[in-house]
């Protein structure tokens, strides 16, 4: 019984076989982390505090996210070891489960901006470690070795809440709102330690799975 | 007849089939997969899976679409309601029996 049940979660963790999850993670993350950088770093009536310029960022993610793996999986993946499409039902409920998060997120920001500096990062560690659940459970359980990124992420989560918030607001940048500065420092460096994990990681399947499988197959049946 | 017993006996032998249990299993997470995936999931060979892939299409538990991806030929595969709906009667009649 334990066998048809791994069975039916081996669709599920075959995207990730060559790294395009974590790869679009990590272009995610470091996306983000660029616009919030530069918001930070830069004089409010800059561009990067435009409204058009976060339109212009979240189409441009938008491409890079879609036709990014895609292309390595129509170019790469399908030819080497098959095509698999997701039921729509599972794809229904990931999108329903990110936008619940975004909105709890966003909800959250208020409340974060009146929390002591101090514990300013508590509610960011939390959230982090469900996203590390979720990873463990999408990635880690699939791959052995990728139990070392999960971990890295933990430890970097834990060092990074517990950081001075002088410190973490320093790196948030002047043009952030001073009751969000260490929420938004402790942020920015989760985004970018995390996403250059994830960059490395993925990249590293990708050259795997490269290297161990071939294009042998030039018909598919 | 002991209840368990009777279960099992019911059992249905078009999936219980190790070969065919893999296929129907890895089809019934996905709306649809190729022939390759399939190839590369369940170790088999090509004969072996095109054999129980035939089985199971004449059954009608697994639609099979022929069609190209540029020149090269491919081969689609679903599982139909019949065959989802068996499944799900299989999974449950072996969490019954064990």
């Amino acid at each position: 019984m334990e066998q048809i049940e791994s069975l039916l979660k081996r669709p599920l963790r075959y995207d990730n076989i060559d790294g395009t999850l974590e790869l679009g993670l990590g272009a995610m993350g470091m996306g983000f982390f660029a616009l919030i950088w530069m918001q930070g770093h830069s004089s409010r009536n800059s561009i990067w505090h435009s409204m058009w310029m976060l339109f212009v960022y979240v189409g441009l993610m938008g491409v890079v996210l879609y036709f990014g793996p895609k292309a390595i999986k129509n170019r790469i993946t399908y030819r080497r070891t098959g095509f698999v499409a997701h039921r729509k039902a599972n794809e229904v409920w990931a999108f329903v489960i990110a936008f619940v998060i975004a909105a709890i997120g966003l909800a959250a920001i208020p409340a974060l901006s009146r929390t002591p500096a101090g514990k300013a990062t508590l509610p960011l560690l939390v959230a982090g470690l469900a996203f590390v659940g979720l990873y463990a459970y999408r990635v880690a359980f699939a791959v052995r070795w990728k139990w070392i990124v999960a971990g890295a992420m933990v430890i970097a989560a834990v060092v990074i809440a517990f950081l001075p918030p002088a410190a973490l607001a320093s790196i948030a940048g002047s043009a952030i709102p001073a009751g969000l500065a260490v929420t938004a420092g402790a942020f920015l460096l989760v985004s970018f330690l995390w996403s250059a994990m994830w960059l490395v990681s993925g990249g590293i399947s990708l050259s795997l799975y490269c290297h161990t499988t071939s294009r042998s197959y030039v018909e598919n049946e | 007849m002991n209840p368990r017993m009777q279960t099992l006996a019911e059992i249905d032998r078009m999936i219980h089939e190790p070969g065919r249990l893999m296929i129907v299993a890895l089809l019934s997470a996905v709306d649809q997969a190729d022939f390759l995936y399939l190839q590369h999931e369940t170790g088999l060979n090509k004969g072996t899976l095109s054999s129980h892939i035939s089985r199971l299409e004449e059954v009608d538990y697994v639609h099979v679409e022929k069609t190209y991806r540029g020149k090269v030929p491919l081969t689609l595969l679903r599982l139909t309601k019949v065959g989802r709906r068996s499944f799900e009667r299989y999974r449950k009649s072996l969490r019954e029996v064990l």
